[in-house]
């Protein structure tokens, strides 16, 4: 009998250890989930949630402070998130608050970012809507990186034309690389121009000595003198000034001196 | 030659139907006699005792090394893609969803069905059940209910203390290289818990242990009258036994998905 009372108290501790063990689980569980906490529930519309999912994250100043609860489709362009949120976090998370979805870790798990608002502004309220930021969407960025590939492509195909046709020989890069009529043409050219510069010089010469022929021709002697006598007569003044100005600095040295 | 196949196959078919009757048959007595009245609370109580804390240590270690092996076993993996942060996360949703309740069950058929069918295949063939009928006990209340219903309430609490052990085997092979605190352990390993985890897990555990008592009891009473039958009743309920836990699993799995996912 005593044996059979002494089974039951051990079955009755194992049982009741199990389901402490069962009990703690579920609350570990719960207090993640924000079960047995007081909490509040705030609202963000997105374009997009880049794949959101029900029970991801919220954190706010890097910290976990709750999960997202519901997500709703409103429209064909619009998905409206539930955050629940600690109540202890309230007072810190002002109106004008931005929610942002970004993604944790290397593993790509997706949580909501909860920037605080403007310093001054009043806290938020349960169900309010904060403003809300749509995610990086990767498939219209792929969208636009496979266009500028495309543009690439011709581009470089255009290219390949244009290197072609140019080793060829084809239009005026092509001829001026690979054409040697061109080269023979342009030395040519040069020969001529030696030349032409070389009867300019020949032209200069006769020209200045027809020049100073002219300075001797009794018809322009007159105006030739004059203009020899104007430039003299500046050339003096501007001498007597010099001297003028080298007398008056000796005169004041001479004058410290004496004082001394 | 056609006509003895067709006999042949038309007698196994004759055959497990019969068996299959005699199951639905044994399955409707057991539940007319759960409500019957003058339950045997005192046996019920004794074969809690037996099926379960005579099987604390085994589940205890076998849930502990579980928990170990597994650490040990993906952390280098995970840490060769620098996600060994997810090690905790990862034991913990393995051995609570899957691992956990079925290898204790598995255990748990070895152990228990095999010592049920043993128990009443022996009744059977020294006729002690035969003699219960005669003097107007009732066999299957005192010897059926009170087994499958102790298997029932127990496999889920030994299931829950082999999770709890194995979450720390999972701690204890962290720090078999690493040092982590147990308090981050096991913060991160409740972390990717979720209830749609623990609930089913729980619940198919009732199942398991449904399956345990019942094979067990269902081979046992239904053996043959010869000696050797006591050995075939516990073989073949251990196989029966695992079997049908597996299958439980997969129902379990799909049902799981279609209400949670």
């Amino acid at each position: 009998m005593q044996q059979k009372t002494q089974q039951k108290i051990k079955v009755g501790i194992f049982a009741t250890v199990m389901l402490g063990l069962l009990l703690v689980g579920i609350f570990l569980i719960g207090r993640n989930k924000n079960l047995f906490q007081r909490t509040f529930v705030l609202y963000g519309t997105f374009k997009n949630v880049g794949g959101l999912q029900v029970g991801n994250n919220v954190r706010f100043v890097g910290i976990d402070v709750g999960t997202v609860v519901s997500i709703d489709i409103l429209s064909d362009t619009t998905a409206r998130v539930a955050l629940r949120i600690k109540e202890k976090v309230k007072p810190f998370i002002k109106k004008g608050a931005v929610a942002g979805i970004s993604t944790d870790g290397l593993m790509g798990d997706k949580l909501i970012t909860l920037s605080s608002g403007t310093e001054n502004a009043t806290p938020v309220e349960d169900k309010d809507t904060i403003q809300a930021i749509d995610p990086m969407n990767y498939d219209h960025v792929l969208d636009r990186l496979s266009g500028v590939a495309e543009n690439a492509e011709v581009i470089t195909e255009q290219l390949a034309g244009i290197a072609t046709q140019i080793n060829h020989g084809k239009g005026s890069i092509g001829r001026l690389l690979y054409s040697d009529s061109l080269a023979t043409s342009l030395e040519g050219t040069m020969t001529e121009a030696k030349k032409t510069a070389k009867s300019i010089r020949k032209g200069s010469e006769g020209f200045s000595e027809n020049m100073e022929a002219l300075k001797h021709n009794f018809l322009l002697r007159g105006y030739y003198k004059k203009k020899e006598k104007a430039a003299k007569k500046q050339a003096e003044e501007q001498k007597k000034e010099a001297d003028g100005k080298k007398k008056a600095g000796k005169d004041s040295t001479s004058l410290k001196v004496s004082k001394e | 030659m056609r006509t003895i196949m067709a006999s042949v196959l038309t007698s196994a078919f004759n055959k497990y139907m019969e068996v299959v009757g005699d199951q639905v048959v044994f399955t409707g007595q057991f539940a007319r006699n759960i409500f019957r009245d003058g339950f045997e609370w005192g046996e019920f109580l004794r074969q809690c005792y037996i099926v379960g804390y005579r099987s604390i240590g085994l589940v205890a270690i076998t849930g502990f090394i579980i928990g170990f092996v597994l650490t040990l076993q993906t952390q280098p993996t995970l840490k060769d893609f620098g996600a060994e942060s997810y090690v905790p996360g990862m034991v913990s949703i393995s051995i609570v969803r899957e691992i956990g309740p079925v290898i204790i069950a598995l255990i748990c058929a070895g152990k228990i069905a095999s010592s049920i069918g043993a128990e009443l295949g022996s009744m059977k063939v020294t006729e002690q059940i035969a003699a219960m009928e005669v003097s107007s006990a009732n066999p299957i209340q005192y010897l059926v209910v009170t087994r499958v219903l102790a298997c029932t309430m127990m496999l889920p609490l030994l299931t829950i203390m082999a999770d709890a052990l194995a979450l720390l085997g999972g701690w204890v092979g962290v720090n078999v290289q690493e040092h982590v605190s147990m308090a981050l352990f096991f913060r991160k390993s409740f972390n990717a818990l979720k209830f749609s985890d623990l609930l089913p897990s729980v619940v198919k555990t009732f199942f398991f242990g449904y399956a345990i008592g019942f094979v067990g009891c269902y081979k046992g009473y239904h053996s043959s009258r010869g000696t050797e039958s006591v050995g075939s009743a516990a073989n073949s309920a251990v196989v029966s036994a695992s079997l049908w836990i597996i299958l439980i699993d997969a129902i379990a799995v799909q049902v799981t998905n279609l209400i949670y996912y």
